[in-house]
């Protein structure tokens, strides 16, 4: 992740970017991140446009 | 003798199995343990690429749909990331099937393309987000 990138992640989520930053820094600083870990990150974001919506 | 051991006491030989290894065996075995790294890190860069993409939407959709909740986003803006959001969908499915491919199968030829068309679709979802609140 780049600067620019952080920035940019500022600029959309405001101080949730924090939260959002933490987690990345979680991931990336693993030594390994197995098959199945990468799977429930990615099921647990598996929503439609209007879950998103409805959740808020 | 088992396994590998390497500079026994009083010898500059490397031993595999009871082998010892010329100098072109010790550099067959440094190329191996490193092409076997390279590997394993491109997987494991492969697999933070995809969770960290998929974190990162996800957090910029909660945020939308906080925009659209408060009654800030117009329904040609609403249109606009619904459209961008479901193209980052499909990149995400072929992408994570390219993953998969690459971490059960060894297969690398998908990822490069899945990668590369992943990243377009986020940073475009993202982008425009950012231009619509």
């Amino acid at each position: 992740m780049t600067a620019a990138q952080i920035v940019q992640l500022f600029i959309v989520l405001g101080p949730a970017a924090l939260d959002l930053i933490h987690s990345l820094l979680e991931v990336w600083n693993k030594p390994e991140l197995s098959l199945e870990e990468v799977k429930a990150i990615l099921e647990k974001t598996k929503k439609s446009y209007d879950d998103y919506i409805n959740q808020a | 003798m088992n396994g590998l051991h390497f500079q026994r006491p009083g010898s500059h030989w490397l031993f595999y199995h009871g082998h010892r290894l010329g100098h072109l065996g010790c550099l067959g075995l440094v190329a191996l343990s490193l092409m076997l790294g390279a590997c394993v890190t491109y997987k494991q860069n492969a697999g933070k690429l995809l969770a960290s993409t998929a974190m990162t939407v996800d957090a910029g959709m909660r945020s939308w749909a906080t925009v659209v909740k408060m009654g800030k986003a117009t329904d040609e803006q609403q249109a606009k990331v619904r459209a961008a959001y479901e193209k980052y969908q499909m990149a995400m499915t072929v992408a994570d099937a390219a993953y998969t491919a690459l971490v059960s199968l060894d297969d690398k030829s998908l990822w490069p393309l899945a990668s590369s068309q992943l990243t377009d679709a986020s940073t475009s979802l993202t982008t425009l987000i950012q231009s619509s609140k």
